[in-house]
């Protein structure tokens, strides 16, 4: 029987040539995506600029695409709903450390949790081996240890592995990478040849459910409508709609300098 | 790949002889039924046989039937054609807190516009309890929406209580019976309905077509603006193709009713009993008797839904839990979790529904399939929590 493998798919171009890649090689082949925000939900929306609905991990227009690349390749397909995992353990966690004054990247803890975690454990569950995310990093096992080692992809342009730090071995074990040894542009280059429906999209960068990447104002909005206030709690205060507070600025000898509109829109870095 | 449907409460195949009562109008009777001439008499005709067959169904009166695209619009234009309709302010409606979301959306866009809803709980086996509409009226009432039989786990409501209580005090009363038409017998009479919808695919005609019962006398307005198709009441060319598919089938519902419904209760209580007996810790989400025959709601303990329905699709078993949100993902089960079900309960539970084109034979394959891969999923998510253990210690 044909090894089976599970390729995480975003609708973007790298899980799209991924999975391609894998059919190549011959494997057995299944298709998810991730639901992991409603992007309808008002923390998302943005006042300023019509909310960009594609480009980011997980919107409709993704899955859409996603869903279009596994007909094309002709991959069983399914959208996996892990919205309120997300929302626990991605979500809650990066409007937190915001209103602790810190700078998080919730794209690692959605790594290790979603993908390494709920997806690893979903595609294990439908009889997969592996799991294979289009990240650009390598794992190889190390002969003389026997470890698996988490390495920075060949085109170190593009190198994703610091996102991956978290993992563990036994996350490691099951995991493939197939786009580590490639660049960016023979990835692009596959696509194309491949006749992928996406091969001309552009990348994604931001936050995935902060179109528009107004981090302040989503922490103003996620703390006034969020959850309960006991998720909430903070070393600085068990109200959140304080921490999140508009006040003065104030020189050490006490002079009144100006008005600062809360500490989540001051982080280090 | 062998493929076994077991999800014909989401819609079914449409029946041979359905098909074969659509096709001449596609190609000799193609008029537009308002039309003066032979081509709109013929189309006229053939929409007044199927007004008749449909009316024959539910025991109602040809004039009272209204052809619609589907269910959704049959809900909304009930609904909110009645809202409408009704004369004063501070209207309230009461319907149920595991009504298809054609009805639990339309109550929240009526709250929008000022309008107040009750949705009055359910007990543990998903049943309304006619006592708590009684309690829920007030002078302000307008309207009772009280879903027939409900989609997910087949529970029949007491529609009849409900509809002698809503009579006794001059409300009017709408049920959607999307899920039983053809199924069950129904009667708009003995029912005691103002309003009943009905939707065609989901007993062997095709989708897009449907029907909103509308009692003599019920004034409502239109939810769609144009010509004088259907009395006034759905403005829009008639579907006389889809039309007189749902006549066909409904006929055949009619006829075939007590024979299939006779098959497809056992080979469901066999697929059921069997499924208990050999898979340890699965139980019935729902009444087990007061059920529309096709139905059956299993939960698995310990197994995550999600995972099963997809081991199944890929094994060629299509069935459902749920419902699919925009993405096509599944969202939590309102109706499971009216039904006082936890989150993980609600969350391990499947859908299998039957229709009279399953054979005992599928029936087998499923049955062999199952324990297998249920007993995987149970020891994979022990395995899962073990670990997850281990790297929080």
């Amino acid at each position: 029987m044909t090894e089976k493998i599970v390729i995480a798919m975003s609708g973007g171009v790298d899980s799209s040539t991924a999975a391609a890649l894998l059919q190549r090689r011959g494997y057995e082949v299944v298709g998810l995506s991730m639901q992991l925000w409603d992007y309808t939900r008002p923390e998302s929306s943005n006042a300023e600029a019509e909310p960009k609905k594609s480009g980011t991990c997980c919107s409709l227009d993704d899955i859409y695409d996603a869903r279009r690349v596994a007909r094309f390749l002709n991959l069983p397909f399914y959208v996996v709903n892990f919205e309120k995992a997300f929302e626990q353990e991605v979500v809650i966690p990066f409007v937190r450390s915001y209103l602790e004054g810190e700078t998080p990247i919730p794209c690692v803890r959605c790594n290790t949790f979603m993908k390494f975690d709920h997806l690893l454990s979903r595609a294990s569950q439908i009889g997969a081996t592996k799991l294979a995310t289009g990240h650009y990093a390598r794992v190889r096992q190390n002969q003389a240890t026997g470890r698996y080692e988490l390495l920075q992809a060949l085109d170190t342009s593009k190198d994703q592995s610091y996102f991956l730090f978290e993992m563990t071995q036994s996350q490691l074990k099951h995991i493939l990478f197939p786009l580590g040894e490639y660049s960016k542009s023979e990835v692009r280059r596959m696509a194309e040849e491949y006749h992928l429906p996406v091969f001309e999209k552009p990348d994604s960068q931001e936050i995935c459910f902060i179109p528009g990447k107004n981090y302040g104002r989503f922490v103003e909005t996620y703390v006034s409508q969020g959850p309960t206030p006991q998720e909430f709690e903070t070393s600085q205060s068990e109200d959140p709609g304080w921490v999140a507070r508009s006040g003065p600025i104030v020189s050490r000898d006490g002079h009144v300098l100006g008005q600062h509109r809360g500490i989540h829109n001051f982080t280090v870095g | 790949m062998r493929r076994v449907y077991l999800d014909n409460n989401a819609t079914t195949e449409v029946a041979p002889e359905v098909m074969g009562a659509m096709l001449p109008c596609y190609r000799e009777f193609y008029g537009n039924a308002s039309s003066v001439h032979w081509y709109g008499q013929e189309a006229k005709a053939l929409m007044d046989k199927a007004r008749q067959q449909v009316a024959t169904l539910l025991n109602a009166e040809p004039n009272e039937i209204v052809f619609t695209s589907g269910g959704t619009e049959s809900d909304n234009l009930a609904i909110r054609g009645i809202v409408d309709s009704v004369p004063g302010t501070g209207k309230h409606i009461i319907t149920s807190q595991i009504e298809h979301h054609a009805v639990l959306h339309t109550g929240q866009m009526l709250q929008k516009l000022g309008i107040k809803v009750t949705y009055v709980p359910v007990d543990a086996e998903g049943l309304v309890d006619p006592a708590e509409i009684e309690k829920s009226i007030t002078p302000e009432t307008v309207l009772i929406s009280i879903m027939h039989s409900n989609n997910e786990i087949g529970a029949i409501q007491p529609v009849q209580e409900i509809g002698a209580i809503a009579r006794a005090r001059d409300i009017y009363f709408h049920t959607d019976a999307v899920q039983a038409a053809g199924k069950v017998p129904l009667d708009v009479e003995q029912l005691g309905v103002d309003l009943l919808s009905i939707a065609g695919h989901k007993f062997h005609a095709p989708k897009g077509v449907g029907a909103l019962y509308i009692k003599k006398g019920t004034k409502i307005r239109s939810l769609l603006y144009g010509g004088a198709h259907e009395r006034n009441r759905r403005a829009g060319t008639e579907n006389i193709p889809h039309i007189v598919g749902l006549g066909k089938a409904s006929e055949l519902a009619m006829t075939e009713m007590e024979n299939n419904t006779g098959r497809i209760l056992e080979l469901r209580n066999y697929f059921e009993g069997e499924t208990f007996r050999r898979i340890p810790h699965t139980s019935l989400n729902g009444p087990r008797t007061r059920r529309i025959p096709n139905t059956a709601n299993i939960r698995f303990e310990q197994v995550e839904s999600e995972a099963l329905l997809i081991n199944l699709d890929l094994a060629g078993v299509a069935c459902s839990t749920g419902s699919a949100c925009a993405s096509g993902s599944i969202e939590p089960s309102h109706v499971l979790t009216a039904l006082g079900l936890p989150p993980e309960q609600a969350f391990s539970s499947i859908r299998f529904s039957l229709s009279k084109f399953t054979t005992r034979e599928e029936i087998e394959y499923v049955l062999n399939l199952l324990p297998e891969m249920v007993g995987r999923l149970r020891e994979m998510s022990h395995q899962h929590n073990k670990s997850f253990v281990m790297r929080g210690e």
